[in-house]
This record gives C-alpha cells, structure tokens and sequence, in this order.
C-alpha cells in the first residue's frame, strides 16, 4: 500500500500505454467514476514510482489486500484492462466488452476451459425431455466446433444455450411428468389407455 | 451482472455439481435396487406395479411415439441386476453409455479443478456428433411402424 501525500499530482497510462496527466487525486476519482481509471490502470507518481491503481486507498477502497498479479491457478477476481469489469473466468475475452485478455497475467498459449454440457445433454436426453435434449446436443457439439476453430466467446455462448436448454427441459420434464402420472392414473382405473401404439 | 456459467465455474459450484450427480445417481440405484426381484421379470411383475410405478414417459403418453430414453429405467434395473442382454433389448443405448458418462463427468471435474484440457477439443467434438447420431438413429429407428423394427422398440 502506498502511502500518498496531498496535493501530489499524478500521470496514468491508457491501454496503448500513452501517459496522460498530471491529475490530483480529485481529479482521478471522477476518472474512476467515468471508468476511464480501472483497478488495473497503471499510475504513476511525480517521483516516477508505478503502481497499479487498486493500491490507492482513495481510488479503490474495497480493492485492498487483493493480490497485485493473479494466480492462474486460484479463483482470485481480475480485472478487463478495457472496462474494469471484472471478470471471474480466464476466458479469452471480456464478458462485457469483449476485449481479449491478453494481460501479463494470463497465460495465452492455455485454451481455456469451457464445459460444453455434453454430458449434461446426454442425461437430458436419455432420462428426460427427448426433443429439448437433441438439441442441446447439437448446441454442445457446435460448441466444441466453435473450441476447434479457436472461437472461445462463440463457444461460451453456444455452451450457455445448451445449459439453458437443459434446465428448461428438466424442469419441463418434471411439470409434464406429475401431470401425466396423475392422468395415467386417472385413466387407467377408468380403463382407458391413452398412449396409441404403433404395433397396434 | 449475468455470469457465464459455462466457462470454468467456481470451485465451490463445481462441487455442488458433483454433489448433485452423485445424490441424482444414489438416488436412481436406490429406487430401482430396492425392487423386488421374484420372477424372470421383476420390473413387470403385478406385485411391482402395485407397489411402485414408475412413471411413463411422457413423450411417449402424449405422442404414442417412441423416444431415445424410453425403456431406459427398465434398462437400469436389468443392468444393476446383472441381465445385460435384457438391457439391451429395453434400451440398447444405456450399456454403452455408462462408461462414456463416467469418463466424461471425471474429466469435467478434473478440468474445473485445474483448469487444463487432458484431450484436445478435436475429440470431443467427434464424440459428440458419434453420439448425436446414435441418438437420431435409435430414435428414427423405433419410430419406423414395421415389425421388423420391433426388436429395437422396448417391450409393453
């Protein structure tokens, strides 16, 4: 934590790495505000010191004790360079903006991890709802087209789609199967079979 | 703000995950376990039905048609009781994708927990459309209202 001085002025850099200020501290929570000084906005003092921006108290009260480069293997919060949305995944690009990751801290050559809900699907299908479940499948294969073409954000979008599908189908599936249990029931003892067979 | 569920989950959702698989599975087994086994048959016999019915599916109520899934609880109760021929005829589909499932729900958990592919996504995407098309198969199968496609339909 860097201790500050008033009325001591200071420069920060955008993400192409140009230098703008002077700014006082006022000045720099306004900046804050519009999200044009993110968390991890470099800045730098008038004695030339760099920090990131998450290590002024002023600027980001609740950013404290946060570590100053992320782990890739913990489940710390980062931060877009573009937005300041944060971002809980290692995907490849923002959630919000869809700019790409490509910050000192992730590792680029890793493909990121993305569920597909194949297997999700699979149990949709055989255990449930048959025609919601096809076409999860198909959204999920898609989805692993899209990690083979290296379209990451396409792919996420895909998985979300098969994921939903497969909770509309379980929930569908449990709505339809109280109702029909109940008519089978019903009808049954009045001797009515309602289910037409092909054999037959 | 909306949370892309599908990209590496949280760990502690991922255990809840896996929690939920487990107690769905445990929960299955049980019910289709604690069936009584007289008779060749015992998901069919009258003593069953009157205790327990599972319930029909409901594609198949409503529709008459026949869907991948159908037959796939007697299917389960023929498999725990060691009669793989008997689950096969049900649903020839529940066999074979055991094992698939059971590596695939492993992996999943293995890739949420360290956060590294063990398979290139080439594959994936291969096995994916194989069993898609086993899917669309069986069911464009048992749907076909001849009798020499009664084999792959399960039995009334």
């Amino acid at each position: 934590m860097t201790t500050i001085k008033h009325k001591m002025m200071f420069f920060y850099y955008d993400m192409n790495g140009i230098k703008h200020g002077p700014f006082q501290m006022a000045e720099l929570r306004l900046l804050v505000n519009e999200q044009v000084v993110t968390p991890r906005t470099i800045l730098e003092t008038e004695d030339g010191q760099q920090e990131l921006a998450n290590q002024f108290e002023e600027l980001f009260p609740h950013e404290q004790g946060k570590t100053t480069a992320p782990d890739i293997n913990s489940f710390e919060t980062t931060y877009c360079k573009n937005c300041g949305n944060e971002i809980f995944d290692f995907g490849k690009a923002c959630t919000r903006c869809g700019h790409l990751i490509t910050s000192e801290f992730t590792n680029d050559t890793q493909e990121p991890v993305i569920d597909t809900c194949l297997i999700d699907s699979i149990l949709v299908t055989i255990l449930c709802c048959f025609p919601l479940g096809i076409v999860s499948i198909i959204f999920s294969s898609l989805a692993s087209g899209a990690i083979t073409r290296g379209d990451y954000k396409d792919a996420a979008a895909k998985a979300n789609v098969a994921q939903t599908l497969n909770a509309v189908a379980v929930i569908l599936f449990f709505m339809l199967i109280f109702v029909v249990w109940i008519l089978h029931s019903i009808l049954a003892n009045m001797d009515i079979h309602f289910p037409i067979h092909w054999s037959r | 703000m909306y949370q892309s569920p599908t990209i590496m989950r949280h760990k502690s959702e991922a255990i809840r995950r896996l929690a939920i698989y487990i107690a769905a599975f445990t929960a299955v087994l049980f019910i289709i376990a604690n069936q009584p086994t007289s008779g060749s048959c015992a998901l069919e016999t009258p003593s069953f039905q009157n205790r327990f019915k599972i319930p029909p599916c409901p594609f198949h109520s409503i529709t008459g048609l026949y869907c991948p899934g159908c037959g796939s609880t007697r299917a389960l109760g023929y498999l725990v009781r060691g009669l793989l021929l008997n689950s096969l005829r049900y649903n020839p589909l529940v066999l074979p994708l055991i094992p698939i499932l059971t590596v695939g729900i492993i992996l999943n958990f293995y890739e949420q927990f360290t956060k590294k592919r063990l398979f290139p996504s080439r594959f994936r995407f291969e096995v994916s459309l194989l069993i898609l098309s086993l899917v669309l198969l069986l069911t464009l199968l048992r749907n076909i209202p001849m009798q020499c496609f009664d084999f792959i339909r399960p039995p009334e």
